[in-house]
């Protein structure tokens, strides 16, 4: 297991190391004048000049790479070049809320969606045809829509829940429960459409296999079959479509961030592109790399301990 | 009951019970001691070196004083500087300070303080640092000093109530933390502990404050919303206290009893750069401008772009403007004959070639497309980033693009378009017309000679077609029930002095 675990860490590291290389020189090839960026409109060119040496923005591209990695490596990131705060706090700081938001989800989705996808399964009929079309639904339905659709009955007509914004546990933590509420809710009805659907293939096609007849056979009853055997048989394949669809949501859930004006990760990202504060979209990178290089381990390992086989 | 309605009731009840678990009130709007204000930006640094005009002003405002204060309508009044006098040639102000001002962390402000936030923001390189290129300022007494300009600039108290005077604590200046921690003498104070960089910006009211009557709310917050929806949704909801909209959402906070402001701070239009025709040799003949503003029907992009919201207009100065001239509106009304036949005259019979950067909406760009096309011009639309939009256009390859240019003052006008360093006169552009009107401001830079050089240059701006506009773009501001506030002159928003609670 320790074997197991050095290797996705190492192919992880140089994972990390491919992504963020391609994303530093993507960056560099992609963006515009980043000093007028700053500077704006009215900005003389000698102004923008001086800002461009101030960033660095005059040395070679591998020379400004180098010193990035040789700092990164350390866990420092810089300073943004739009707000002049430390990137590490900065994404601290935003990191609770898409992480609470995309985990938050992703736990009522597994939820939900093991619920619906075994009993569309087991029970078949009107269920199954139900999950297959709630299925469809999430799929062609943007969870954006769905988004607009809980603000306006939810805050605006209903006045229940709060619209936008994000209030932090400590401070208040009803309210903090309720700013999450609308968009958990978004992000968790698109999840959990095609996610109940894999799950029901699964569990059916485990409920097919012989070992399910004699289990049957020897009277075990079929709750116990259901729970301790065909579920964790069918595990697996629905862990897999969870982990796709969570690291799905941490690129998605920018879209419900900037409905409900949370300043999470995800709006991070996008404004800092946008910008070309390539400080601040490299520090994203790499949590998020970093992120998603963790959840694969952990489902990796949850997968090895239902399935000693896929260890080798 | 069908299925969505089932699906509709079972969210309803999901979101009653989860109400009801918590026992709390959702955080709907704030006490009307408290003002939460959706902005579409927030700052990029507090030095206030760094600071801009616009969206960022009432942020800047809120924790810094300027020495000269400006009033909705655009008038001055004394803020850190009781008194202020231009010389006769508008080269050097002197400028006689208030005494008794406290910086919040104790420090005191006098002559040697604001030289120093002077010098500091000539020297910042900020986005607003040529406005008072090349000016030395000297400390006179105490309570006096001089700013001596190099060049004449009859609106330099415009300059002194926006960016340039924004005064930090002598303590904070020059150091790293004043980038993230502002630290000044203005009505309130900013508070790190609730604050967050591009999320939100939070201020408690300064008791100490020199100037009661500018403090309306113990509390100002505000609210970091890129996304109009987002925007539109806080104010409908009550989180947020007033915001900017735009014509798609405006509609649905008017139903909803919101107040609207409306100003027309921005023209939109066609900016023809390359004048001599270096790039596009077609645009060099004055006909051929012409004969494109003839063929641009403005109503029909107005519906098109704003929901038909805005003014139509031909000229670039504002209504409110002393160069402002009633005719010159009417100066190219959509005339596709009239447009065929300047091109005829203009050597480019039949039409010509165009290319230029696509503007950000495409809906403008295959209006305005389809009107040029009438008259025999095919645009070729260079795909650019949003973002990059606008150095697109400074790159100077560009023979004309689409912009939203702010409608200033008339010295800032001027200064933005017609002279040859002007900041959109990007192919630096000049005619006699021009330098007899700036050689004359140098000259005589009193109002009056001001206002009717201003003229002269609108007038040129127009008939030489150097900019096409179409419409005034409609600034839609939004507030609540339970916040009042008030236009400001030549500003995308009202300025945070505006506010007041209505009491409700």
């Amino acid at each position: 297991m320790i074997a197991f675990i050095a290797r996705r860490f190492g192919s992880g590291a140089l994972l990390l190391l491919i992504i963020s290389t391609i994303a530093y020189f993507l960056m560099f090839f992609s963006a515009s004048n980043v000093a007028m960026n700053i500077l704006g409109e009215d900005a003389t060119s000698e102004a923008i000049l001086a800002k461009q040496q101030e960033l660095g923005l005059n040395l070679p591209i591998f020379e400004r790479y180098w010193a990035w990695l040789t700092h990164a490596v350390t866990g420092d990131f810089g300073i943004s070049w739009f707000t002049n705060e430390e990137i590490v706090e900065t994404i601290l700081g935003r990191l609770p809320i898409t992480m609470t938001l995309v985990i938050g989800a992703i736990l009522i989705a597994a939820v939900l969606a093991t619920i619906l996808g075994m009993t569309a399964a087991v029970k078949g009929g009107g269920i199954d045809r139900l999950v297959q079309f709630l299925a469809i639904a999430g799929f062609a339905v943007p969870n954006f829509v769905v988004a607009i659709f809980l603000v306006t009955l939810f805050a605006i007509n209903l006045a229940l829940l709060p619209a936008t914004g994000w209030v932090p546990i400590e401070e208040d933590p009803a309210q903090w429960f309720l700013s999450l509420v609308l968009p958990t809710s978004a992000l968790v009805l698109a999840t959990v459409a095609s996610a109940a659907q894999q799950i029901r293939s699964a569990i059916k096609a485990v409920l097919e296999k012989d070992w399910v007849r004699t289990l049957t056979s020897r009277g075990i009853p079929r709750r116990e079959i259901l729970f301790k055997h065909v579920l964790r048989s069918a595990a697996p394949a629905g862990l897999t479509v969870l982990s796709l669809q969570f690291v799905g949501m941490l690129g998605g859930a920018v879209i419900i961030e900037s409905i409900f004006a949370l300043p999470g990760l995800g709006s991070l990202a996008v404004e800092s592109t946008s910008k070309g504060d390539t400080p601040v979209v490299m520090g994203v990178v790499v949590f998020t790399v970093v992120i998603v290089i963790l959840v694969n381990l952990v489902v990796d390992l949850i997968n090895g301990w239902l399935n000693p086989k896929v260890r080798v | 009951m069908n299925l969505s309605k089932r699906i509709g009731a079972g969210l309803v009840a999901m979101a009653l019970v989860g109400s009801a678990l918590t026992g709390a009130t959702p955080a709907l709007a704030a006490n009307k001691t408290d003002l939460v204000l959706g902005s579409v930006l927030d700052v990029k640094s507090w030095d206030p070196s760094q600071a801009d005009i616009g969206h960022m002003a009432p942020l800047y405002q809120a924790v810094y004083d300027n020495l000269i204060l400006r009033t909705p309508d655009g008038k001055y009044k004394p803020n850190l500087a009781t008194s202020w006098k231009l010389n006769a040639d508008n080269t050097e102000m002197t400028l006689k300070l208030r005494t008794g001002v406290k910086f919040t962390d104790g420090a005191s402000f006098d002559a040697t303080v604001a030289k120093a936030n002077l010098d500091n923001f000539i020297k910042g390189n900020g986005p607003q640092a040529g406005t008072l290129a090349g000016a030395t300022v000297a400390v006179v007494d105490s309570t006096t000093i001089t700013i001596k300009l190099v060049d004449p600039n009859p609106e330099l108290a415009y300059y002194l109530s926006t960016t340039d005077s924004y005064m930090a604590s002598p303590k904070a200046l020059g150091t790293a933390g004043l980038k993230t921690t502002p630290v000044g003498s203005g009505p309130y104070i900013f508070d790190a502990a609730a604050s967050s960089a591009g999320a939100q910006e939070v201020f408690t009211a300064n008791p100490n404050y020199w100037d009661k009557s500018k403090i309306k709310f113990k509390k100002v917050t505000f609210k970091v919303m890129a996304d109009v929806t987002a925007r539109l949704n806080g104010l409908l909801s009550g989180q947020i206290d007033a915001t900017i909209l735009d014509t798609k959402t405006s509609p649905t906070a008017k139903s909803r009893k919101m107040t609207q402001y409306l100003s027309n701070v921005d023209w939109q239009g066609l900016l023809i750069f390359d004048r001599a025709g270096k790039i596009n040799p077609a645009l060099k003949n004055v006909k051929v401008r012409q004969a494109i503003a003839h063929a641009i029907n403005r109503p029909a992009l107005l519906k098109a772009l704003q929901n038909g919201q805005g003014e139509l207009t031909n000229q670039v100065f504002a209504k409110s403007s002393p160069a402002y001239d009633t005719a010159l509106d009417k100066r190219y009304p959509f005339d596709i004959k009239k447009a065929k036949q300047l091109l005829t005259e203009g050597n480019a019979t039949g039409g010509f070639d165009l290319t230029m950067p696509a503007w950000p909406d495409p809906t403008m760009n295959a209006v305005l497309g389809d009107q040029l096309k009438a008259v025999g011009i095919n645009v070729t639309w260079v795909q650019t980033p949003a973002a990059d939009y606008r150095n697109a256009l400074k790159t100077g390859k560009y023979a004309a693009g689409l912009f939203q240019l702010f409608q200033g003052t008339p010295w800032v006008a001027i200064n933005q378009m017609a002279t040859p360093n002007g900041s959109w006169n990007i192919l630096k552009s000049t005619d006699p017309v021009i330098d007899k009107a700036l050689a004359s401001l140098k000259n005589d830079a009193s109002e009056k000679n001001l206002n009717a050089q201003a003229k002269v240059i609108n007038r040129f701006l127009t008939e030489s077609a150097w900019y096409i506009p179409f419409f005034r773009v409609p600034q839609l501001y939004f507030t609540g029930t339970r916040v009042k506030t008030v236009n400001q002159a030549q500003n995308a928003i009202p300025y945070l002095y505006s506010y007041a609670p209505t009491g409700k």
